[in-house]
This record gives C-alpha cells, sequence and structure tokens, in this order.
C-alpha cells in the first residue's frame, strides 16, 4: 500500500490524458501556445455575499474559501479530476496498514511576513482543529487522526485510530502561522486580528480588504512554486446577481460564476468577442429526500415509480437550460469515483411508474388520487425558499407525480425554520435540496444507518431519511479504509449501484454553472469545479 | 423646563431597557441560531451542539440577556459570533458611508422638495402643482430597486457615463490622484443612489412643505402686510415662508434617527458598504450582537429624536410651555 510521490504522478499524468482525451466537460486550457507567459496585469474577479473571516480552519463560506485558497496553501491540493497532489508536502507515505502518515514537507516556504514554514505550524493547525475548545467546524473530519507529530522541521507524521482514506482530501485544508496565533487561546481564535488581516503561504499575499466593496491580493515574489505572473488579483462584491451581471458587461469584472441560466444566452452573445464561457459543474446534486420509514414511501416500488415518474431530463432542459446532467445515483460526474454508466437511468416513463405502483398495491380510487387499505396516496415536500431554480423543478416534479394519481404538495419554508423544526430533528415525509460534497467520494455520513437517528431521537450524520441497509454499511466502511484509488473506484461503483437500486433519494440533478472569463487572461485550467492554479495565469492584453 | 429635561431623560432610561428586552426577546424566538446558520448543513448535531456550548447558546435566555446588559452597561458590545470581530468597531467602520450617503440625500431632499412645495401652494391647482404632484407620487409608488436598475442599465451601461457600484474606484485616492479627480470619482459614484432615494422621498416633505404654506398664506397677518402694500416678494419670503417653514424644522428632529440608519435596498443595488447590508446581512445569520446593537443605536436614536422634536416645538412655539 506504498505510495511514492513517482508513481502517483505518474498515474496522474496517465489520468490527465485519458481525461483529455475524453474531452473534459469544463473545457481545456486556454493558453495560447506561442505567447510567452508575461508577469503583470490585473485580474477582477466578482463575487456575491462578503466574505467572512480569512481563517481556513475557521470560515465556512465560499467567498472567504475563495480568498483563503489564495492566501493560503495545504499541504495537498485539488487537481482538474478532484484527484490530490503535492502543495506544501512534496511527498507522503502511509505505512503498510494504513495507521501511520509520513508527509515530506517542502523545505523553500516562507510566510508572507518572512519567517520560515515547519512542520510546527502543520502540527499547531491540525491540533487547534482537534482542541476541544475549537468553535470551527472541522473537527469531525480530523476525528480519526490520534496524534500529529513534527519529528523534524519537514517532516509530519498522523498517527490514526482506523486507516481513513477520505482524509488525504481533508488535508487540503489551508495551514495557519503559529507564530502568529500561538498566543490566543484556541477558543478566542476567532477574535485574532489575523484573521482580517492573514498571513499564509500561498501564492498572493494580503493587500487590503473594504467590508461589502473589494479585496486586493498582491503577487508574492517569494512563492515557492510556479508563477504567480499576473500581479494584482482583486474581488468586487456585489449583493445582487443581476448587478454583478451589469458589472460584467461593463467591464468592471473579468470574471463571473454562476450567471444565472436565464441570462447565459443574452450576455454569451453581447460578450462574444471579449469572453470565454465555460461550464463549470457543481460538486453537488439537488434532490428530493424520502423518509424510508413513512408507510408510502417504504416500499422500494413506490420509491422507483417516483424515479420513473420524474420527468427529470425535462428539467435539465427547461429549468437548467441544459446546464446540468441527471442525477441517477450520489456522485456527480465531476468526481472520478462518478460510475453513472453502470446505473439504472430510469428514464422518464410515466407508464411503467404507474405499474409500479399498482404493484405495490396503490390503486387510483374514484377521485383519482391513489389508495391503498383506505390510505389516500398523500406526499408533502418541503423545501426551503428562495431557490428558483429548484422551485420551478418542483413545479414539474408535482405535476408529473399528480400525474401518476398521487396527492402532491410543495410547502415552502424559511431556511433556519426549516432546518430547525424539521431537518436536523429528522421529522418530514419527503424533502427538496440540494448537497455541496467535499472532494472525497465518501458518503458514510449520508447514508450509513450509524448516521442516522440514534436512540433518543438525536440526528448523528446527516442521514436525516434514516436509510438503513446492511451491505451498504459494509461497503461504506470499506471505502473509507481501503487506501488504493482504483480498489476504492470499484467499491464507490457497488455503492452508486446500490443506492440506485433502493433509493433514499429521488436524484435529479446536478447543475453546472456557467462562468465567463476575460480572453486576456490565459493559461486558466479549468478544473471540476472552478478554475484552477491562479498562480500560473498570466494576463496578454 | 430644568426639571423636564431632566426628567424626561430619565423616562428614557426603563424605555430604553423595555425596548432591550423586546428585541432580545424576539431575536431569540426566531428559529435558527447563529451556529446552524454559520454552518449550513457542513455539521454533524453533536459538532453544533459542542460550539453553542462554547459561545453560551445554551444558557436560559435570561441568563443572556443579564451578560448582553452587564456588558453593554460597561461599555461592551460584544463580539460578532461569526467573524469574531468587535461589534462597535464593524458599526463605526461603516456608519461614516451610511451617514456620508444618507446626509447627502437629506439634502438633496430639502434642496429640492421645500421649493417644490412653496411654488406648488403659491400655485394652487397650476399645471406646474399638477405635474409635481404627479411626479411625486410617481416617485413613492415605482419600487426603488427598479428605479435604480434602471439607472444603472442607462447610466451605466447604454451611455457608460457613471459608475454602477462602490463608493469609489479602487486605488483612486487623494493621495494617488489629486483632489480634484477623486472628488469627482466620489461624487459621480454617489450620484445615482442620491436621486433613487431622494426622488421616492420627495412627495412627504414637498407635500408638508405645500400644505404647511397653504395654511400660512390665509393667516390675517399675510393679509395685513398685503394691505400694508409690502410688495408681494416680501410678503411671501419674510412673512409667509419663515412661519410656513417651522413644522418643517421640526420634521428635520424626527428624521434624525433616519441619518443613521440603513438602506437595504439601495445598499444592495449599488454596493454601498453601509449599516443596512450589514443589519440585513447580521438578521440573517442571527449575530445577535449586530442585531442587538444595530436595533439599539436606532431606538436611542429615535427617542433622542423625538425629545429634540419636542423641544424645538418650544423654540418655535412660544404657547407650548413645558413644566
Amino acid at each position: 500500500m506504498r505510495k511514492s510521490l513517482t508513481v502517483f504522478i505518474v498515474s496522474l499524468l496517465a489520468l490527465t490524458l485519458l481525461a483529455s482525451a475524453c474531452g473534459p466537460k469544463a473545457g481545456e486550457p486556454n493558453a495560447g501556445k506561442t505567447g510567452e507567459k508575461t508577469t503583470g496585469g490585473q485580474i477582477v474577479f466578482g463575487l456575491t455575499g462578503n466574505p467572512v473571516i480569512f481563517n481556513p480552519i475557521l470560515a465556512t463560506d465560499t467567498p472567504s474559501a475563495q480568498i483563503n485558497g489564495r492566501v493560503y496553501s495545504g499541504l495537498v491540493r485539488v487537481n482538474e479530476n478532484m484527484e490530490l497532489i503535492p502543495d506544501l508536502a512534496e511527498s507522503w507515505e502511509f505505512s503498510p496498514d494504513g495507521l501511520t502518515w509520513t508527509f515530506k514537507l517542502r523545505k523553500d516556504v516562507k510566510w508572507h511576513d518572512g519567517t520560515a514554514f515547519t512542520s510546527a505550524d502543520v502540527k499547531y493547525t491540525y491540533d487547534a482543529i482537534k482542541h476541544p475548545d475549537y468553535t470551527g467546524v472541522r473537527r469531525t473530519d480530523f476525528q480519526p487522526v490520534d496524534k500529529i507529530e513534527a519529528p523534524d522541521d519537514y517532516t509530519v507524521v498522523l498517527h490514526l485510530n482506523q486507516p481513513y482514506a477520505p482524509l488525504l482530501s481533508k488535508l487540503t485544508i489551508g495551514i495557519i502561522p503559529k507564530h502568529i496565533f500561538e498566543e490566543t487561546p484556541i477558543k478566542d481564535m476567532r477574535e485574532n486580528p489575523a484573521n482580517m488581516k492573514p498571513v499564509g503561504t500561498g501564492p498572493y499575499k494580503f493587500v487590503e480588504w473594504q467590508k461589502d466593496q473589494y479585496i486586493l491580493l498582491e503577487a508574492n515574489p517569494d512563492y515557492y512554486g510556479e508563477g504567480p505572473y499576473i500581479q494584482k488579483v482583486i474581488w468586487k462584491f456585489y449583493a445582487d446577481n443581476q448587478v454583478m451581471l451589469a458589472a460584467l458587461e461593463k467591464g468592471d469584472i473579468d470574471y463571473m460564476g454562476a450567471i444565472p441560466p436565464d441570462d447565459v444566452e443574452r450576455v454569451q452573445q453581447a460578450l462574444a468577442n471579449t469572453h470565454e464561457f465555460v461550464q463549470i459543474p457543481q460538486n453537488g446534486y439537488t434532490y428530493i429526500g424520502l423518509k424510508q420509514t413513512d408507510p408510502i414511501l417504504k416500499d422500494k416500488l413506490v420509491r422507483q415509480a417516483l424515479m420513473y415518474g420524474t420527468n427529470r431530463a425535462q428539467i435539465v432542459q427547461e429549468v437548467l437550460k441544459g446546464y446540468g446532467d441527471v442525477m441517477n445515483a450520489n456522485i456527480p460526474p465531476s468526481s472520478w469515483a462518478y460510475a453513472g454508466d453502470v446505473l439504472n437511468p430510469y428514464e422518464y416513463n410515466p407508464e411503467k411508474a404507474k405499474d409500479l405502483l399498482d404493484e405495490a398495491g396503490w390503486k387510483v380510487g374514484p377521485d383519482g388520487i391513489r389508495q391503498k387499505d383506505g390510505q389516500k396516496m398523500h406526499i408533502k415536500i418541503l423545501t426551503s425558499t428562495g431557490n428558483r431554480i429548484l422551485e420551478s423543478a418542483l413545479l414539474i416534479t408535482q405535476q408529473n407525480w399528480k400525474d401518476l394519481g398521487i396527492d402532491v404538495v410543495v410547502e415552502y419554508i424559511e431556511w433556519s425554520v426549516l432546518c430547525a423544526q424539521y431537518l436536523d430533528v429528522a421529522k418530514f415525509q419527503a424533502y427538496a435540496l440540494g448537497w455541496s460534497l467535499g472532494v472525497d467520494p465518501d458518503c458514510y455520513l449520508y447514508f450509513h444507518s450509524a448516521a442516522a437517528v440514534d436512540e433518543n431521537g438525536v440526528l448523528v450524520g446527516f442521514n436525516d431519511v434514516e436509510f438503513k441497509n446492511p451491505e451498504l454499511d459494509e461497503l461504506l466502511e470499506l471505502g473509507r479504509t481501503e487506501m488504493d484509488q482504483e480498489k476504492r473506484k470499484e467499491i464507490y461503483a457497488d455503492i452508486q449501484k446500490l443506492i440506485n437500486e433502493e433509493l433514499p433519494y429521488v436524484f435529479l440533478y446536478t447543475n453546472n454553472s456557467p462562468a465567463a472569463m476575460h480572453k486576456k487572461v490565459k493559461g486558466v485550467v479549468w478544473g471540476a469545479t472552478g478554475p484552477l492554479y491562479p498562480e500560473k495565469w498570466w494576463i496578454e492584453e | 423646563m430644568r426639571t423636564y429635561i431632566i426628567r424626561r431623560l430619565l423616562q428614557m432610561i426603563p424605555l430604553l431597557i423595555g425596548i432591550s428586552i423586546v428585541n432580545f426577546t424576539i431575536m431569540h424566538l426566531a428559529p435558527g441560531d447563529p451556529v446552524d446558520l454559520l454552518v449550513e448543513r457542513n455539521a454533524t448535531a453533536e459538532e453544533r451542539a459542542r460550539i453553542r456550548e462554547l459561545y453560551g447558546l445554551n444558557d436560559p435566555i435570561y441568563v443572556q440577556y443579564f451578560r448582553w446588559l452587564s456588558h453593554v452597561l460597561r461599555g461592551d458590545f460584544g463580539k460578532s459570533f461569526v467573524d469574531g470581530q468587535s461589534v462597535s468597531k464593524t458599526i463605526l467602520e461603516r456608519l461614516p458611508y451610511t451617514l456620508y450617503l444618507n446626509f447627502l440625500i437629506m439634502v438633496v431632499i430639502y434642496a429640492v422638495a421645500v421649493p417644490i412645495g412653496i411654488i406648488s401652494a403659491l400655485k394652487q391647482y397650476s399645471k406646474f402643482d399638477h405635474i409635481m404632484t404627479t411626479l411625486a407620487f410617481l416617485g413613492q409608488a415605482v419600487p426603488s430597486f427598479w428605479i435604480g436598475l434602471i439607472l444603472i442599465y442607462f447610466f451605466g451601461l447604454k451611455l457608460d457615463w457613471l459608475p454602477i457600484s462602490g463608493v469609489g474606484t479602487i486605488g483612486l485616492n487623494v493621495r494617488t490622484a489629486g483632489f480634484w479627480a477623486t472628488f469627482v470619482d466620489r461624487a459621480a459614484h454617489v450620484v445615482m443612489p442620491v436621486i433613487v432615494v431622494a426622488f421616492g422621498s420627495l412627495t412627504g416633505v414637498a407635500r408638508y412643505m405645500r400644505s404647511s404654506m397653504l395654511e400660512v398664506i390665509r393667516q390675517d397677518y399675510v393679509r395685513t402686510a398685503r394691505a400694508k402694500g409690502l410688495p408681494e416678494k416680501v410678503v411671501i419670503v419674510k412673512h409667509a415662508l419663515r412661519n410656513a417653514l417651522l413644522p418643517i424644522v421640526t420634521l428635520l428632529g424626527n428624521e434624525l434617527p433616519l441619518l443613521f440608519g440603513g438602506l437595504v435596498v439601495i445598499e444592495s443595488i449599488f454596493s454601498w458598504p453601509g449599516i443596512g447590508l450589514l443589519s440585513i446581512r447580521a438578521i440573517f445569520q442571527r449575530d445577535y450582537q449586530i442585531v442587538m446593537a444595530i436595533n439599539m443605536m436606532g431606538a436611542t436614536l429615535m427617542v433622542l429624536g423625538n425629545f429634540l422634536a419636542d423641544l424645538l416645538y418650544v423654540v418655535v412655539d412660544p404657547r407650548i410651555k413645558y413644566s
């Protein structure tokens, strides 16, 4: 089970070649082959929302994560296929039992304030996350780690209490400087002023933040890797998506992600000469969770009927304007573990759905609504207010299900109420929402029976539909302990097949988010979840 | 008079405490708490419970209230749950932007509305009066976000005359570009927000001015002035206008809190970093400390503003006396 860096890189290259041969959806790097990489220039990103805190172990929001990703580095980073490649760590080794992970660190790394980066910083960061007073949410990620050791300045050893493959993907988390935080008690870490003026090891240095206006970063001349070429990176903040779109058209910003599907066509025409348009797949999916203990939904035939009876292709075409894919299980196409081609596609087939419902004993009653043992087939779907795409998707779903003879109601509830009164206490019949996923395909917390509701009625993980299947439990445990990616791929294919058959959810779609990048920015690599390696981009006016 | 002032000031204390209790209770009655909204669906129930315990959010609400009150009485509004920053610092960072914008809006409103009101009154039922009345009501009726987006579309995109968001060009300041360039830049950024808000709020003041003026020019002393053979200009400016302006002055006292209040919609559309954006975000994130601080600021200003208006009445109208 040894994995040396060379083997890793070779397999990585092979995969990259393979991927490019298949033509990745996200597109190729837009590097001009003749272009010399030039140093200088600036790039302006548009962002809705305001970052919260520039501390990777405390931040939970996307805007903060974007900035933190430029300012801080982790031991490993994600490549365009969502695989992990070296960053601060030069190489790593797993012991044969998978319980001891040894990382060799780069020796040429400096913090932005000039201090040398060492293994003590890594130990400090991980210890802080494991500290009982830590107020962030990354503790579950590091649960399997018993002890972190730093035998010398450039070696870090993690001791695990069980083999746990997903941990490697958690080590993408940015390392924070010990010399700046060590005086602050862990409980008060959030209040340390360095969170507002971060010092990292990444390609860009923090310069200034005017709240709700902009953030300015500048190139870090001492960066250990290639680049950075672009000298200034600016994020401008907009509270309103339409205004951000206007800013893109006006030329105030060079990049905008998540362009609303309704506007894409118009903007694409208007900016055809200046901007490149890309579809970025979302590492997540939207679904209708079905309570597995519900008298109607506990029957597998009914759940399959709902899948056959939902016109998901129409949802992707009409609601997402084609910017998305139908989901048939729980791993989106952007992941290396995706096994879409071996799954039942459940193509829209209302006749088959009706047959399955008949078979399950739900016969159409005199009022057109199916019933069984005097009970009417009534399904109530809860969802959160404010997501227009999901609302439109549910309108189609509702009509589809009505056509099957199901009395279906969709109830819109404010987010915090939905969480507090329904989801957190796992009390609902069905609900429609989305998951955004981590880098690793591990889905233990979503579908393992131990992640459902405990004997006191408390939801342990995210398995709020209370899906319990011993075979799946075993596979999920195996997927976590197996360290070899090829073997894991097989395990996760089996997991997807099982979930595709048993259906804890009605899987709806994963939406690609249309993004626009100014053509003057060269060398952009479009990864599974957005533009990658910003330090290697350059500007060609 | 002195006892009156002291009595009024003392009455404010229980009033403000009452307001704070109501505010605190309502906020905590809202479902969800900062931890829920901070982590969204990324943390397990167990982990959230642990963080809640660290923040003292598991304590009974009255314990939390007294903890808050005892800090506030010592001048400490606490730290944000979300970013750990001092609440007073966060608010003070944004207050200048809000004051700047609101002050300009106020100036524009009064500078435009008062003359409109006067002319409308003097030429009652004239074409001008009708046009102004229609325009004013239009301003009131059309939603400001719509006007804002239309202005952005025409003046920002199509004509490309004005910047569409923010308070200034990044990196452009007196040091780098000189005074005039900076002045023009800042003015260009503030034009659209000011126009949008002022257009929507002119009505009130203009109508107020109009009716006040109408009332005054029917007074006996105006007739006397005219009978004395004073020129019409002197009658209007010296005799009528001064008296008609009095209620407008007291209106200003009442609008003091508005000067500090955020304008959520306008701040969202024009990306203006004021109190409005801060408070709406704090409410959505259940960032209790910030919400409480902003609410209490508003309440205090409202109470003070009312008090000030009452005092202004005495100055303005000698018939009123407090004892």
